[in-house]
């Protein structure tokens, strides 16, 4: 099954074929966001590694956290990671995940510590990341160079960006930069459905509207908006690399377009 | 035996006094408006009520600016903490949010206080940021979607639609937050012209508050409008010291 060849891929009923089996096993994935309450049932033995970007007058750094000793509520004491983790599990239950928290308990965070945890995401480590998922943004433009320039760096890297496009419609770093996957919600009937939109600055829509997912703590609920349609695609892109680790943004966005729901003939699927 | 100083004709006192008044009008014609405005949306988007809410002069809280809501009269003036309420999680985080059914999902961060304070059951919620370029300057909420049980939550067609009045009520609170504070600076004008009156006890120079608006007096227009923002934040914090 892995390392199927990429002109392979291309053979639709191939493609079809090899994600009906594909677990993301093998593939590690990175979440920029409030952090993961690992000890939910549907996360047990997900999460393999959590760092902490800590914002300080002098600049950001990171930190290693031991998980062990942390209690749901200091896992993720907002419940956004967790609920992305979870999106993204349920679709590649073999990925593993690493929590990379770049914003805090009241639900924000910094320039600076996004900056620092992507450039996190994109150093060396004991264990590869083959992707990460940014169910986040900024609408501040002092952050769109150094954003710019890692986004840049991930693609030539071979790392597998996906991003959230701002709720509310506003031009949002990273989501706007052309080299990752931009991700715009919508309500679909069948979850894994999206729709690619050439063209548009967010390229993919998937599922963003009433997305059952764990809740930090415990338990599930309903969540809105393209933070919950992004993991829904990293959860995709995980599936493709299990099939082929080698490949790059350029062809994981080749066969996302290959599988969109939108192509001609293909009856809608939006509710 | 020198000539008594003659005092202002309290005609003219009065003059003053009512073009105070009336000077606070604008700002309260666009939080007029500002209400029109978000009764509008409510009907539109389909829900049963609908509000504004604001940053509030008790930090780390947000307080109800207008509402549209047989409530109304009592939401104006709560406030909610920022940390700890959905619509304080959508204005420190600029995402909209929205609950399906409050009941069956028991949100965390939704601050029931101000449904028992009221006499409200939120069923379904809606809750957007009214942006000011890139910074939240405020929230908009829409609570239970109009039809019967059990309940629908808003849609995505009707969470576009919030999202385009977001854009409209972010212009008038703008308009009212100026208008707010060119009202302060004008009663201040006039206070300071009433103690130029003949007869008038002299002002305390030693006020530093008197001292920044009489300097600001002397800037022309397009740099007091520049200290507006200024103005309007030493005005803030001289009103928590009294």
């Amino acid at each position: 099954m892995t390392n199927l060849d990429f002109d392979k891929l291309l053979h639709a009923p191939t493609l079809r074929d090899a994600l009906v089996h594909a677990t993301g096993k093998g593939v590690n994935v990175a979440l920029l966001d409030t952090g993961i309450d690992e000890t939910h049932p549907d996360l047990h033995g997900a999460v393999i590694q959590a760092v902490d970007v800590v914002s300080e007058p002098q600049g950001a750094y990171c930190r290693e956290v031991n998980t062990s000793l942390l209690s749901p509520s200091e896992l993720d004491p907002v419940g956004h990671g967790t609920a992305c983790a979870g999106i993204i599990h349920a679709i590649a239950p073999e990925a593993k995940l690493i929590s990379v928290r770049v914003i805090g308990a009241s639900a924000a965070g910094t320039g600076q510590q996004f900056v620092r945890g992507l450039e996190w995401v994109l150093e060396p480590h004991d264990v590869r990341i083959h992707a990460a998922n940014l169910s986040l943004g900024t609408l501040e433009s002092r952050f769109a160079v150094p954003l710019r320039r890692l986004v840049d760096q991930a693609y030539f890297q071979g790392v597998i960006l996906v991003a959230a496009g701002n709720n509310m419609g506003m031009p949002s770093y990273p989501a706007i930069f052309p080299s990752l996957i931009a991700v715009d919600n919508e309500a679909y009937s069948d979850p894994m459905s999206f729709e690619f939109r050439v063209g548009n600055v967010l390229e993919l829509s998937a599922h963003g509207i009433y997305v059952r997912a764990p809740k930090a703590g415990g338990g599930y609920q309903l969540w809105t908006g393209t933070s919950f349609a992004c993991p829904h695609i990293t959860g995709l892109v995980a599936r493709l690399l299990s099939i082929n680790p080698a490949l790059t943004p350029f062809q994981i966005k080749t066969l996302l377009h290959a599988l969109r729901a939108n192509r001609k003939g293909q009856e809608e699927r939006k509710t | 035996m020198p000539d008594p100083v003659p005092t202002a004709p309290s005609s003219l006192r009065e003059v003053l006094r009512d073009v105070g008044a009336r000077l606070q009008q604008p700002a309260e014609n666009l939080r007029q408006l500002l209400q029109d405005v978000v009764a509008r949306a409510v009907t539109a988007i389909g829900a049963a009520e609908g509000s504004i809410l604001v940053p509030d002069e008790q930090v780390n809280h947000l307080r109800f600016l207008v509402a549209h809501s047989p409530t109304s009269t009592k939401l104006v003036g709560l406030r909610v903490p920022i940390s700890g309420s959905i619509a304080g999680y959508v204005f420190g985080t600029g995402q909209m949010m929205a609950v399906g059914d409050l009941a069956e999902e028991r949100t965390p961060q939704f601050y029931a206080e101000i449904d028992r304070q009221v006499g409200v059951a939120t069923r379904t919620y809606l809750v957007v940021p009214i942006l000011f370029g890139s910074r939240v300057g405020g929230v908009a909420t829409y609570v239970n979607r109009l039809g019967q049980p059990p309940f629908q939550p808003f849609q995505k067609h009707e969470m576009e639609l919030a999202r385009g009045f977001a854009g409209l009520e972010g212009l008038l609170l703008r308009y009212l937050d100026r208008s707010n504070q060119l009202s302060r600076l004008a009663v201040h004008d006039l206070q300071a012209l009433e103690t130029r009156m003949p007869g008038a006890a002299l002002p305390d120079a030693a006020d530093p508050w008197a001292r920044v608006l009489q300097t600001l007096d002397s800037l022309p227009d397009d740099d007091q409008a520049l200290c507006a923002d200024l103005v309007g934040l030493i005005a803030r914090r001289q009103k928590n010291e009294q």
